[in-house]
C-alpha cells in the first residue's frame, strides 16, 4: 500500500516538472520607446506597437521623460488583437530636439526572446507640423542611435 | 478488486489536495473550493486560523457519524493531508504579533494599517459624476509587504481608469480577464515587482491588492469611476459609500461576503472577507472629500444630509463642497443633495457620439396628473429585519417607518407584519383592515420587536409573497433592512420567481445600507426604493413623502414611441414604472436623426395615459461618459440576468465582451499594472489586510463573528 | 511486492507504532520481521519528508488527539488493512491530464473590426485624423486662438482641454488612416 503511495506523490512530484516545459516562467520587462526628431522639437507622437516571438502582455504604461513623463493615451481593447496604438502630446514650450524617451511599456513576456517593433505613426513639432523622426524600443534606455 | 468507494473518495480527495499544493496552480486556484474535510466545524476552524485549508461538514458532530459509517463500510484508513491554504494570490503566510514589527518606535494608540488615506475627488456634470478615488497605500512595518483592502464603491459605478503611482512615476493599469489579471499579480508578487490589482466582488464590493510595498514606501492607485446621479423627491443625490456592513452569510455558502475580528481573519470559510477593528481600536485611515459641483442650471440648495460640508458658491449654477473636517472617519455614506430651482423637471435626453456609434440617456419624469387620480385599495405588507446587525438605532428607525405609515392607513387597506431574523413570525394569520384597533394592535406588535440572530431574508421574501392575495386589492411590499446579507443573488432570483403582480418598495436602513441589494429588490419588484438613514427626524422625512408616493398610483405597462429614432440596445430592457418624484432612466444605441418629441404610453389605475416629451436643442446635452454609462448599464443587465436564469452559460462571456470593449471593471474582468522596472530587494513577507470600521450605528456584539 | 495478508500489522498499525502508541506486540513483531522493519523504516523516512516540504505548523492537540482516537478505533475494527489501489494511481495520472489540459491559456475571441466612421475631426487639414489634430486643438485652446464651435467635442458649452482629451482617445481607438 505504501509503495503504491509514494508512486502517486512520485508521479505528483515529477508530473509538473515534465509540463513545465511547456509553459516556462513568465518574466517582466520595461521597454522604452525612443523617437529621434532629428534637428526639430518633439510636441506630438502617435505610434504603433506589436511584438513577435513568444507572448508578452502588457501589464502596465508608463509615461517617459519630460515633457512626456505622464502616460500616454492607448486603446485598451487593442491589447487583445495583439497591437496597441499609444500617443501623447505636449503644450510645453521651448521643447528640444533630438531623442527622447517618450513611454515605458511594463511587460510580462513568456517564451523565447521577443522582439517588439514600432510604426510611426505621426510626429509633430511645436508648430504643429509633420517632422519625419524615427522610433524604435529599446530594453534600457534611450541612447541617440549609433552611439555605444 | 474494486475498493469501496468511500474510500476512493477520500484517497482522491487526497490526491486533489496533495496535487493542488504540488502542481496545478493556474487551474485549480481560482474558483476552487476546498474540498471537505473529515473534521469538526470547532477543529476546521482551529485549521483554518492557522492557514490551512478546510471546509467543514456543516454541523459539529457530522464528522462523528462521518468517522463511524467509514468503519462500519470497511473504510478503515484516512489520510488527512494538510496542505498551505490556496486563495486568489500566492499568500505566504499571516502577520503575527512576532512576525512583523513597526518601523516606528511609538506608533501610540493607532493601529498601523498600510492604508493611510483615500482621497475623493468628485466633478459633477448636470447629473453625471467623474470620480477620482485615490488610495493612499504604505508600509509601517520593517519588512515587505503586500496590502489587502476591501471597499465599497457605487454599485452602478463605471470604473474606467486604473493607475499606479510610485513617487513622481505614474504606470496606467490594464483591463484583463479576471483569471489573466490574477494571474499576472500573482506573478509579480512571487517573483518581487511592485503591483496592483483591483477585482470586483460584488457590483458594489471591490478588491484592492497591492504587491511588494517596502519597508517605509508608500504607493498610491487611483481609480476613476463615472456614474449617473438618481434625481429622487425634489434632488439630485450624489451618494459615496465608505464602509461594507458586516454580512450574514447563511450556512452552506461559502461564495458570500464573511465579516471577521481583525485578527480571526480566514474563520468565515467565505471567498471574500472583510475584517473589522476592535472595539475602541483606530487605524488612523482616514478621508477627505471635494465635489465639484456644475448643475448647468440654476441650483435651490446643496445640502449633505450625513456630514459637516463647506460649500462655496460661483454664481447659482456652481458650488464646490468639500468635507468640513478633512480627517473624517470612513464609517457612513456620504450623502449630497443638490435641488435644482424652479416648479419642476422636464424630462431631458443627453447624446454622444464616437467613433463606435451614437448613444442616448433619457431622463424621463412622470406626468403630474398622476396626483389627481384614486387609487384602488391596497394590502400592504410590511416586512422588518430583526436581525442582530439592525439592534439599536436601524431597528428604532425602521419601527417609527412601519409606525408611521400605519397611522396615516385608511380602513378600506389591509395590512400584515412579518419580522424576520433567522426565523420568519407575524402579526396575524393574514392581512387585516386597517382600523383603529387593529392598527393600535400592530403598533403595539411593531414596538415590542426584539431584534437578534442572523439574517435569513430570502425566508421573509417568501412569506412576504407566498400567502394567499386578494386580486382587487393591489399587494405592496414594504421591505425594511440594512441589506447586510452575503447572498443577494437568492433574494432576487425569489422575487423575480414570486412576485406575481405585487409590487416590492424597499427602505435601506442606517449609515451604510447595502444600496446594490435595495436598489435591486425595487427595480424587480416594480417598486421604488428610499434611504432613510440613521437619524430620526430625516427618516420621518423621507418615509412621509415616500407614503405619499405609493398612496398614488404609478404609470405601468409603459410603451414607448421613440417617433422614428432608431434605437437599439435600450436598458433597462423593459421600462420600470413610473412613480411620482422618481424619474426613470433609458439608456441605449442610436441611429439616424433626433425626433422633436417621444411619446409614452402607460396605465394608471386602470385608465390609458398618453405623454409627449418633447425634445429640443436646449433639452439636449453631451457628455463623453454616456458610452461608458451604457456598458455599464448593459453589463448591469446581464449581470442580472445571469442570476435568474437557469441558461445563462453565455452570459459572463458576453459580459466579458462588452467590459473588455469598453475597458471597464466588472465580476469578469480586473485591473492590473505591474512596475516591470526591477524587483524589490525583499518580496513580501506577508499580506496585511486594512481593517475597517464597523459602520456607524451598527453594534459590533450583534454582527462580527 | 507481495505480503501475506493476516500475519502482518497493517499499515496502519505500523504507524501507530512509530508514534508509540499501538500494541506492544506490533513493535516487537517488526523487530523480528524484516518486510515489516522496512516498512515501517518507508513510513517513517515518507512523514520526515512530507514534514520538510510543507511549511512546520503545528496542528492543536484536539485536533490530532481525535484524528487519532479515530484512526485507533478504526484500525481496532479492521486488523487487516486493505491495500490501496491502482485505481488511485490511475485517478491521480486522470487529474495530472485534466491539469495540464486546463493550464492551456483560454484564448478570448479576437476583437471585431470596427466600422470607419467618417468624422470631421481633421482639424489640421491636412487629410489624415491622427495626434496632430488633438495637438493643434490644445495649442489653440493654451494660447487662445480661434476655434470653431464644432470644436467643443464634450459639447459642454465649452472648448478646454477636456476636449482635447477627448479627441485623443479617440484617435488611439479609431483605425489608422481615417480620411475626411
Amino acid at each position: 500500500m505504501i509503495r503504491q503511495l509514494m508512486l502517486v506523490l512520485g508521479l505528483m512530484a515529477v508530473g509538473p516538472v515534465l509540463f513545465a516545459q511547456e509553459d516556462p516562467e513568465p518574466r517582466f520587462a520595461t521597454i522604452a520607446v525612443c523617437i529621434d526628431s532629428g534637428s526639430e522639437s518633439l510636441a506630438a507622437w502617435q505610434i504603433e506597437l506589436s511584438h513577435v516571438g513568444g507572448e508578452a502582455e502588457i501589464v502596465g504604461i508608463e509615461g517617459g521623460v519630460e515633457p512626456f513623463e505622464g502616460p500616454p493615451y492607448y486603446d485598451e481593447a487593442a491589447f487583445r488583437s495583439g497591437r496597441v496604438v499609444l500617443a501623447a502630446f505636449s503644450t510645453e514650450r521651448n521643447l528640444r530636439p533630438g531623442v527622447h524617451r517618450v513611454a515605458t511599456v511594463h511587460a510580462m513576456e513568456t517564451g523565447n526572446t521577443i522582439e517588439y517593433s514600432l510604426i510611426l505613426k505621426a510626429a509633430g513639432n511645436e508648430t504643429g507640423s509633420r517632422v519625419v523622426a524615427r522610433v524604435w524600443s529599446s530594453r534600457d534606455d534611450c541612447k541617440p542611435r549609433g552611439m555605444p | 478488486m474494486m475498493h469501496t468507494p468511500r474510500k476512493i473518495v477520500f484517497t482522491l480527495v487526497g490526491v486533489v489536495l496533495a496535487g493542488g499544493l504540488l502542481g496545478c496552480l493556474s487551474c485549480a486556484e481560482k474558483r476552487y473550493k476546498p474540498a471537505p474535510a473529515a473534521l469538526s466545524a470547532d477543529e476546521a476552524k482551529a485549521l483554518h486560523a492557522l492557514g490551512y485549508l478546510g471546509g467543514y461538514v456543516g454541523e459539529p458532530g457530522n464528522a462523528e457519524g462521518l468517522f463511524d459509517s467509514m468503519a462500519r463500510g470497511g473504510v478503515d484508513e484516512l489520510w488527512v493531508l494538510v496542505l498551505p491554504r490556496l486563495s486568489d494570490t500566492a499568500r505566504e503566510g499571516r502577520p503575527s504579533s512576532g512576525i512583523l514589527r513597526t518601523l516606528d518606535a511609538d506608533s501610540g494608540e493607532v493601529l498601523p494599517v498600510p492604508l493611510q488615506h483615500a482621497d475623493v475627488r468628485a466633478s459633477i456634470a448636470g447629473s453625471i459624476a467623474t470620480v477620482l478615488v485615490e488610495q493612499r497605500f504604505h508600509n509601517p512595518f520593517d519588512r515587505t509587504i503586500e496590502a489587502e483592502y476591501v471597499f465599497p464603491l457605487p454599485d452602478d459605478a463605471a470604473v474606467s481608469d486604473f493607475v499606479m503611482v510610485i513617487g513622481e512615476r505614474r504606470i496606467r493599469g490594464v483591463i484583463r480577464e479576471r483569471e489573466e489579471a490574477e494571474q499576472i499579480y500573482r506573478e509579480a508578487l512571487r517573483q518581487g515587482y511592485r503591483a496592483s490589482l483591483l477585482t470586483e466582488e460584488r457590483s458594489n464590493v471591490f478588491t484592492q491588492r497591492v504587491a511588494n510595498i517596502e519597508p517605509g514606501e508608500r504607493i498610491d492607485v487611483q481609480l476613476t469611476y463615472f456614474n449617473r446621479l438618481p434625481f429622487t423627491d425634489g434632488a439630485y443625490e450624489f451618494a459615496f459609500p465608505m464602509a461594507v456592513g458586516p454580512r450574514y452569510n447563511p450556512a452552506g455558502s461559502s461564495d458570500g461576503i464573511g465579516a471577521v475580528s481583525r485578527e480571526q481573519l480566514g474563520t468565515s470559510g467565505q471567498s471574500t472577507e472583510v475584517p473589522y477593528l476592535r472595539p475602541g481600536e483606530r487605524s488612523g485611515h482616514d478621508v477627505s472629500m471635494t465635489v465639484d459641483l456644475n448643475a448647468g442650471v440654476a441650483l435651490d440648495a446643496v445640502t449633505s444630509t450625513t456630514h459637516a460640508v463647506d460649500v462655496e458658491w460661483d454664481g447659482r449654477e456652481k458650488a464646490t463642497v468639500r468635507l468640513t473636517s478633512r480627517a473624517a472617519i470612513p464609517d457612513r455614506d456620504f450623502i449630497l443633495r443638490y435641488e435644482i430651482a424652479g416648479s419642476g423637471v422636464a424630462s431631458a435626453l443627453f447624446t454622444h457620439e464616437d467613433e463606435t456609434g451614437r448613444y442616448f440617456s433619457l431622463e424621463l419624469h412622470p406626468p403630474g396628473r398622476l396626483e389627481g387620480l384614486d387609487r384602488s385599495p391596497r394590502e400592504l405588507i410590511f416586512v422588518i429585519d430583526t436581525s442582530g446587525s439592525m439592534s439599536g438605532v436601524p431597528l428604532d428607525i425602521a419601527k417609527r417607518a412601519v409606525a408611521s405609515v400605519l397611522n396615516r392607513m385608511t380602513p378600506d387597506d389591509t395590512f400584515q407584519i412579518i419580522r424576520f431574523s433567522n426565523d420568519t413570525s407575524s402579526f396575524g394569520r393574514s392581512p387585516v383592515p386597517a382600523t383603529e384597533q387593529n392598527v393600535r394592535k400592530g403598533l403595539t406588535y411593531v414596538d415590542r420587536l426584539e431584534s437578534g440572530g442572523g439574517t435569513e431574508m430570502l425566508r421573509g421574501i417568501r412569506a412576504a409573497l407566498g400567502f394567499p392575495h386578494e386580486p382587487e386589492r393591489l399587494r405592496l411590499i414594504t421591505f425594511l433592512t440594512d441589506g447586510f446579507i452575503g447572498n443577494e443573488a437568492d433574494i432576487l432570483a425569489e422575487i423575480q420567481r414570486g412576485l406575481g403582480s405585487s409590487r416590492i418598495f424597499s427602505f435601506g436602513i442606517g449609515s451604510s445600507p447595502n444600496r446594490f441589494l435595495m436598489d435591486r429588490m425595487a427595480f424587480l419588484g416594480r417598486g421604488a426604493v428610499a434611504y432613510v438613514g440613521e437619524d430620526r427626524e430625516q427618516a420621518d422625512e423621507v418615509v412621509n413623502s415616500f407614503f405619499e408616493r405609493i398612496a398614488h398610483p404609478a404609470l405601468a405597462e409603459i410603451e414607448i414611441d421613440w417617433q422614428g429614432m432608431e434605437v437599439e440596445e435600450v436598458y433597462p430592457a423593459r421600462v420600470p414604472d413610473l412613480f411620482p418624484g422618481r424619474p426613470v432612466l433609458l439608456t441605449g444605441r442610436y441611429q439616424g436623426a433626433l425626433p422633436s418629441a417621444i411619446r409614452l404610453s402607460g396605465r394608471a389605475e386602470g385608465r390609458e395615459i398618453l405623454v409627449d416629451v418633447p425634445i429640443d436643442g436646449q433639452s439636449t446635452a453631451e457628455h463623453p461618459a454616456l458610452r461608458n454609462l451604457w456598458a455599464r448599464r448593459k453589463i448591469s443587465e446581464l449581470a442580472m440576468q445571469s442570476l435568474l436564469t437557469s441558461d445563462g452559460d453565455m452570459i459572463p462571456g458576453a459580459i466579458k465582451d462588452v467590459a473588455l470593449d469598453h475597458g471597464l471593471m466588472s465580476a469578469y474582468t480586473a485591473f492590473v499594472a505591474v512596475d516591470a522596472s526591477g524587483p524589490v530587494a525583499e518580496p513580501s513577507s506577508a499580506t496585511v489586510p486594512v481593517p475597517v470600521s464597523v459602520p456607524h450605528g451598527v453594534r459590533r456584539d450583534t454582527t462580527i463573528e | 511486492m507481495t505480503e501475506s495478508p493476516g500475519q502482518h500489522p497493517s499499515d496502519l498499525e505500523l504507524e501507530l507504532a512509530r508514534t508509540g502508541e499501538a500494541d506492544a506486540d506490533v513493535g516487537s513483531h517488526i523487530g523480528g520481521c524484516p518486510v515489516c522493519s522496512a516498512s515501517a523504516t518507508m513510513l517513517r523516512e515518507l512523514s520526515e519528508a512530507l514534514r520538510q516540504e510543507s511549511p512546520s505548523v503545528r496542528i492543536p492537540d484536539v485536533v490530532e488527539a481525535r484524528i487519532l482516537r479515530q484512526a485507533r478505533r478504526a484500525a481496532s475494527r479492521r486488523p487487516r488493512a486493505r491495500r490501496l489501489r491502482w485505481a488511485a494511481v490511475a485517478a491521480a495520472a486522470l487529474l495530472l491530464a485534466l491539469t495540464w489540459i486546463l493550464r492551456s491559456p483560454l484564448r478570448s475571441p479576437s476583437l471585431p473590426e470596427r466600422a470607419g466612421h467618417a468624422h470631421s475631426t481633421d482639424l489640421n487639414g491636412d487629410g489624415v485624423t491622427d495626434i496632430l489634430d488633438a495637438y493643434s486643438l490644445a495649442m489653440r485652446i493654451v494660447t487662445g486662438g480661434t476655434v470653431d464651435a464644432t470644436w467643443d467635442i464634450d459639447n459642454n458649452g465649452q472648448i478646454d482641454r477636456r476636449d482635447a482629451d477627448s479627441l485623443a482617445m479617440s484617435i488611439v481607438r479609431s483605425d489608422p488612416e481615417i480620411r475626411r
